[in-house]
C-alpha cells in the first residue's frame, strides 16, 4: 500500500521495455519497408500504395480525434484534405516555399477553416452536424473548382520537388511521409492521454458533466475541429505530391465518407485502429480494382456482373465487395479492427491455458 | 460573517410551470446545508441554476458576495463550485483515475502543443500530470476507491460510480460542493460510509456542502440547516429539529410520514 506509485507510468509512451523493443523493431521495419517491397512485392504492394495508406492514416487519426474521441461527426473532411493539398501546392508553385514550410502552413490554413466550421457545429449534434459538415465539404470543393487561382476545373500540377538536387521519387516521399506520420501518431497518442485529450473524451461521454467540471465547451469543441483539420490538411499536402496532380473533382463526398468508414472500421476512439482502418480500406480499394485476377471467384464475379448488371463489370463488383466487407466488419466487430485486436491480445495473454 | 452562498428570489419557469418561485436562502461557510422536498419540488433546479446550467428568469446568486447568476457552468466551476448529478453523469469510457483527473482540469495548464510533444519525465506537461495524479490519489484514498482506480467506470457497481462522481467533484478542490441525492441506489452500509464521508468533506477538507437527499435519517444526522421546498416554494427553513416538527413540512410529506419519523 505504501509503495510510492510511479505516476509517470500512466502517460508514458513506452510502458515497458518490451513495448520499447517492439517499437524500435517496428521503426526498423518501417525503415526497410521500401526495400522489402521492391524485393519481395509483399501482397503485391507498391511504395505508392504504402504512401497512400500512410497519408490516409494521418487523416484517419485526425478524424478519429474529432469523431471517436470528441463525439462530433464530420462528413466534410475531403474539404480539409483539399484545402491542405491546394494550399501546399500553391505556396510552392506561386511563391516557391520549401515543402517543410508550406506543409505546416497548409495544416494551419486547414485548421483555421476547421475552427470556423466548429463554431456553427457547437449548436448542432448528430445528423444535423453531419449535414452541416457535408455542406462544408461540398462548398470548399465548389469554391476551389470555380476560382482561377486554384487552377479551376483543370486543377493544378504539383511541382517537382528536389532533394539535394535530385528530383524526389516515391521512395523519397515514402520517408518524408512516414516520418511525419510517425511524429503525428505519437503526438496524437500523447495528446489523448493528457489534459486536452481528457477534455475531448469527457465532452463525448457527458458534455454536461464536462462543462460543470470547468471544461469550456466552445473552446474544446472548436479545438477538436481545428486539430482534426490540421491533421487532414497536412495529409492533403502530402497527397498532392504522391498524386502529382490535384483536381477539385477528386475531393468528393465519397472521399469524406471513405475517411469516416476508415475510422469506424478501424475503431472509434483508437489511434492504432485509425491506422489499421486506413490501411485496410485503402488496400481493399486498390486491390479490389483487380478483382478479376483472384483465381476462380474473380472471373465468376465479373461474368455475373456483366450478365446481370452492366458491361463495366469490374468496378461494379469491386464496389459491392467493398461494401459487403464494411457491413460484415461493423456487424461482427462493432468496435472495429481495434476491438478484434483487443480480443486477440487477451487470447494470447491467457494462451495456452 | 457573510454567507459563502446567497440565493435571492430565485425564480424560473418551464413552459408556464413555475419550477421555482422567489426562493431565497443563505449558506454559511463550512455548513452542511440540505434541501428537501417531494419529487418535482425544484431541488435539482436550484442546483442547475447555481451551476449555470439553467438561467433563472429572475433572482440572483452570490458566491462570497460576487454575482454568479449568469455565468456559464465552466465559469462557475472555476469560481470553486463543484457538483454531482442526480442521474450519474460520469465519463463512462474513462477510468476512475481519468474521471478524477478531469476534476483537475481547471488547475492544469497543458495545452495542445505541450500535451502532444512532451518527451520525457521532466517535461513540463509530464511534471504537471505527475503532480496532479498525486492530488487525485489523495482523493482516491479519502474515498477508498483504490480498487476502482484503473477500471473503466462503466464496469463499476452503481454505488461505486456514485462515489467516483463525488471524487471527481472533490478533485476540483471546490469551496462549495453540490450533492444531488448522493445516497440514491446505495445499500445501508454504503449509506453509512457516505454519511461519514460527507462529514469529513466538511470537517477535514473545509468544503461547504449543499445536499439534496431523500433519506431523512441521513439528512437529520448530518445537516446544520435545512430548506424545505414544495412546488417550487420555500415552505420552511431552519435547524433539523425545527424542520422535523414543522407543520407545513409534515403536510408536504403526508403519506410519506414514515420517512420523516
Ligand atoms: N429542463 C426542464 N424542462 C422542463 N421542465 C423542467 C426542467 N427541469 C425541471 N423541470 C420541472 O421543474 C420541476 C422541478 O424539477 P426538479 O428540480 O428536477 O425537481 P426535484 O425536486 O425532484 O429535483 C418539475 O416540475 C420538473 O418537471
Ligand atoms: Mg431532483
Amino acid at each position: 500500500m505504501d509503495i510510492k506509485r510511479n505516476y509517470y507510468e500512466d502517460i508514458e509512451l513506452f510502458k515497458s521495455n518490451t513495448i520499447l523493443v517492439w517499437s524500435i523493431l517496428f521503426l526498423i521495419f518501417l525503415g526497410i519497408l521500401p526495400w522489402l517491397i521492391q524485393k519481395y512485392h509483399l501482397l503485391g504492394m507498391s511504395i505508392y500504395i504504402v504512401n497512400l495508406i500512410t497519408i490516409h492514416a494521418i487523416v484517419a487519426i485526425g478524424l478519429n480525434i474529432l469523431v471517436g474521441y470528441t463525439g462530433q461527426i464530420s462528413m466534410g473532411h475531403a474539404g480539409f484534405f483539399a484545402l491542405g493539398a491546394f494550399t501546399t501546392v500553391i505556396l510552392i508553385l506561386r511563391w516557391s516555399f520549401p515543402l517543410w514550410v508550406a506543409l505546416p502552413i497548409a495544416g494551419f490554413v486547414s485548421s483555421a477553416f476547421g475552427f470556423i466550421l466548429g463554431l456553427p457545429a457547437l449548436r448542432l449534434k448528430g445528423p444535423y452536424l453531419a449535414i452541416a459538415t457535408l455542406g462544408f465539404g461540398m462548398t470548399i470543393t465548389t469554391i476551389i473548382k470555380h476560382m482561377e487561382f486554384f487552377g479551376g476545373r483543370m486543377g493544378l500540377q504539383a511541382p517537382r520537388l528536389y532533394l539535394f538536387g535530385t528530383p524526389m521519387k516515391d521512395i523519397h516521399y515514402y520517408y518524408v511521409i512516414m516520418i511525419i506520420a510517425v511524429l503525428m501518431t505519437i503526438g496524437a497518442v500523447k495528446l489523448i492521454k493528457t489534459r486536452v485529450g481528457r477534455a475531448f473524451i469527457a465532452i463525448r461521454d457527458s458534455d454536461i458533466a464536462a462543462e460543470a467540471m470547468g471544461v469550456n465547451l466552445t473552446y474544446y469543441k472548436t479545438l477538436a475541429f481545428a486539430v482534426s483539420a490540421f491533421y487532414t490538411g497536412i495529409a492533403g499536402g502530402l497527397y498532392a505530391f504522391i498524386l502529382g496532380f490535384i483536381n477539385p473533382e477528386s475531393f468528393h463526398l465519397i472521399m469524406s465518407i471513405t475517411f469516416l468508414a476508415m475510422v469506424v472500421i478501424g475503431g472509434l476512439g483508437s489511434i492504432m485502429g485509425s491506422i489499421a482502418g486506413a490501411a485496410l480500406m485503402t488496400f481493399l480499394d486498390i486491390k479490389l480494382q483487380a478483382i478479376q485476377d483472384i483465381p476462380a471467384i474473380g472471373p465468376a464475379l465479373v461474368t455475373f456482373s456483366q450478365k446481370y448488371m452492366s458491361i463495366s463489370g469490374i468496378s461494379n463488383v469491386a464496389v459491392i465487395v467493398y461494401g459487403l466487407i464494411m457491413i460484415l466488419i461493423v456487424l461482427f466487430e462493432p468496435l472495429g479492427i481495434f476491438g478484434f485486436w483487443i480480443r486477440t491480445k487477451r487470447y494470447w495473454k491467457t494462451w495456452p491455458f | 460573517m457573510d454567507p459563502i452562498l446567497k440565493i435571492e428570489n430565485l425564480t424560473i419557469s418551464f413552459g408556464g410551470i413555475r419550477a421555482l418561485n422567489k426562493v431565497s436562502f443563505e449558506v454559511e461557510k463550512g455548513a452542511i446545508y440540505s434541501i428537501i422536498g417531494p419529487n418535482g419540488a425544484g431541488k435539482t433546479t436550484i442546483f442547475n441554476c447555481i451551476s449555470g446550467i439553467y438561467q433563472p428568469s429572475s433572482g440572483k446568486i452570490f458566491l462570497k458576495g460576487e454575482d454568479i447568476t449568469y455565468l456559464r457552468p465552466d465559469q462557475v466551476a472555476k469560481k470553486g463550485i463543484a457538483r454531482t448529478f442526480q442521474n450519474i453523469e460520469l465519463f463512462s469510457h474513462m477510468s476512475t483515475m481519468d474521471n478524477l483527473m478531469l476534476g483537475r482540469h481547471i488547475h492544469m495548464k497543458t495545452g495542445i502543443w505541450r500535451g502532444a510533444t512532451f518527451i520525457y519525465k521532466g517535461s513540463k506537461a509530464a511534471r504537471e500530470e505527475i503532480e496532479h495524479r498525486g492530488k487525485v490519489e489523495e482523493v482516491i484514498d479519502f474515498l477508498e476507491l483504490q480498487a476502482a482506480r484503473n477500471q473503466f467506470v462503466v464496469n463499476l457497481p452503481y454505488g461505486t460510480r456514485k462515489l467516483v462522481e463525488l471524487g471527481r467533484a472533490l478533485a476540483l478542490d471546490p469551496e462549495v460542493i453540490l450533492l444531488d441525492e448522493p445516497s440514491a441506489g446505495m445499500n445501508m452500509e454504503e449509506k453509512g460510509d457516505l454519511m461519514f464521508s460527507i462529514q469529513d468533506i466538511r470537517d477535514d477538507l473545509g468544503i461547504t456542502v449543499l445536499l439534496v437527499e431523500h433519506d431523512m435519517n441521513l439528512i437529520m444526522d448530518v445537516s446544520d440547516r435545512i430548506l424545505a421546498l414544495n412546488f417550487g416554494e420555500k415552505i420552511a427553513e431552519g435547524l433539523p429539529e425545527e424542520i422535523q416538527k414543522h407543520p407545513e413540512v409534515l403536510k408536504a410529506y403526508l403519506g410519506e410520514e414514515e420517512k420523516v419519523a
